[in-house]
């Protein structure tokens, strides 16, 4: 048989698994999806040359370094730094780890100190309505 | 060589081209209409050049049993590819690789991609990847996902395709295994579908190993053009490429430099080199690993050597590795060790190409600066990925000439 049915039949199996892909994509949300949505508001008020200075704290089912690739791949080109109090934002994750309270009160007391700037505080919940 | 093989061959050297001209007109301000039809005319002149100069050695054509057992893989991978492929990929696509693409794929702001220090976004990974996804975001406009999955998804697709046509031609029986230990094989699958990209890397591997044997069939200068293409479409995907690049040149050094050749060893390998060079003189910060020795910030690497906890953990994960996930590679490393000492009295200089790659990897581990326990858990498993086709294929062709009943063999 001729090589060119082996091309046909490559192509078509890439082109099903890529529509069925789209489709399925289409219909289910995932943690990124959900962090998306929570950022959306902060990413619109970014510069997009910012450096944004983040405290980070683990989601419930996701561990905290996951959830800093996550915002910083949402936010991008917008740039992450961790906590050095130098530039414009600051993004905050909730969590009910025993953690969060300190780093909940550390942030509270960044944004009062610099309530003229652009400090913000983002709260990602697990699932959004 | 079949012909559908060269063809995945020149498509996948084609996408790395796509990405090294989507890192230069980045850096010379080339609107992408412009670059999009510069690539398109590129493409068709290389893909004539490489069909027509490669005409005698290629056929068209495959038996009927070898396309009726290859149609019923394909469609084996394309039921398991819709279970597995989630819609954002794995760490590694959100952290890494479409995270860089979103920077490269806005001009105005892609260098801001440097800022991050080397360790934390690993700026200094190089864009064969990444490059080519955000070619394709800059010119759809938007960042769909369905330009990293199909890049990643095509490797994915081609490396057992082309193992299948090459080995079929020579042992249906043998080749309908390899194909089914790479179209069954979860992890695998996993690494291709969720766009790591170890398997694009492992694919430039298998093609310099083709391209190669093709070259020492034919002798036609061509193949090792697209050898030394292959070798810097490796470079350019991931830093493991310099250990295939470093091996390469020391089994095939005589083939690559010699007066006739070296043409055709720098016309292949020259846009990559020249990309890479650029990337990494101009632009990349150094790996996280070297600068901790560049920087003089590790200063035991003595002691790392000696320490036997280091060799006994790096085994103990080889073991876990192929035992659990790797155990046909396994099983079928040993029957091609006995076949080859036992009766061909010889083993591949292939096999000791790759086994001198994952040597390199293991050097790595045991002189890393970072957790090793860490680093062999988070990378240990891919990087048998990088080499698991092309060893399936060595191994293939070796034991393809294991005479079976003829009810096995292909009736070409």
């Amino acid at each position: 048989m001729s090589s060119k049915w082996v091309n046909i039949l490559l192509t078509s199996a890439f082109g099903a698994v890529l529509a069925l892909y789209y489709i399925k994509s289409g219909r289910t949300r995932d943690h990124v999806d959900y962090m998306e949505q929570s950022l959306s508001t902060l990413k619109k008020q970014l510069p997009p040359d910012s450096r944004l200075q983040y405290l980070g704290l683990p989601l419930d089912s996701l561990n905290g370094w996951e959830t800093y690739l996550i915002a910083r791949y949402i936010l991008s080109p917008v740039v992450m730094e961790k906590n050095t109090l130098s530039d414009t934002a600051l993004l905050l994750f909730r969590n009910e780890a025993d953690a969060a309270p300190q780093y909940i009160a550390e942030g509270a007391q960044i944004i009062w100190e610099y309530h003229d700037s652009i400090y913000h505080y983002v709260a990602i919940k697990q699932k959004l309505k | 060589m079949n012909k559908s093989t060269l063809h995945l061959i020149w498509l996948g050297l084609f996408i790395s081209l796509l990405s090294i001209g989507n890192f230069f007109s980045l850096l010379l301000h080339i609107p992408i209409y412009l670059l999009a039809v510069l690539m398109a005319a590129a493409g068709v002149l290389s893909f004539r050049y490489i069909v027509r100069h490669t005409r005698n050695e290629t056929t068209g054509t495959i038996s009927r049993p070898a396309f009726y057992v290859l149609g019923g893989g394909i469609a084996l991978l394309t039921a398991a590819c819709v279970l597995l492929v989630r819609k954002h990929g794995d760490t590694d696509a959100v952290g890494n690789w479409n995270f860089a693409s979103k920077f490269l794929a806005d001009p105005a702001h892609w260098r801001q991609l440097l800022w991050y220090g080397g360790a934390d976004a690993h700026p200094d990974y190089p864009m064969g990847y990444y490059g080519a996804t955000s070619f394709f975001w800059r010119l759809l406009g938007n960042e769909t996902l369905m330009a990293p999955l199909g890049i990643s998804l095509f490797a994915t697709v081609a490396i057992p395709v082309m193992i299948f046509l090459e080995v079929s031609k020579r042992h249906l029986g043998v080749a309908t295994l390899l194909l089914l230990l790479l179209v069954v094989h979860p992890y695998y699958l996993n690494c291709g579908l969720n766009q790591y990209a170890d398997t694009l890397l492992s694919f430039y591997i298998l093609s310099a190993i083709l391209c190669i044997n093709q070259f020492r069939q034919s002798g036609n200068r061509v193949w090792l053009l697209l050898c030394s293409a292959s070798l810097g479409a490796a470079l350019w995907v991931k830093n493991e490429g310099i250990f295939t690049c470093a091996l390469f040149g020391l089994f095939y050094f005589k083939t690559f430099l010699s007066k006739n050749h070296l043409r055709y060893t720098i016309g292949g390998a020259l846009p990559f080199v020249l990309a890479l060079g650029v990337f990494r003189l101009g632009f990349a910060p150094a790996n996280d690993i070297a600068a901790v020795y560049e920087t003089g910030g590790n200063t035991g690497i003595t002691s790392l050597i000696t320490d036997k906890e280091r060799y006994k953990l790096i085994v103990s994960f080889m073991k876990g590795s192929f035992d659990n996930i790797f155990s046909m590679l396994k099983l079928l490393t040993m029957v091609y060790l006995g076949y080859s000492i036992l009766v061909q009295k010889n083993l591949s200089r292939n096999f000791y190409l790759l086994a001198g790659i994952f040597a390199c990897y293991l050097f790595v581990y045991l002189i890393t600066p970072r957790n090793l326990q860490w680093h062999l858990a988070t990378s240990f498993d891919r990087l048998v990925v990088q080499l698991y086709p092309s060893a399936l294929l060595v191994i293939g062709l070796a034991l393809s000439e294991i005479k079976l009943p003829a009810t096995f063999t292909s009736n070409k």
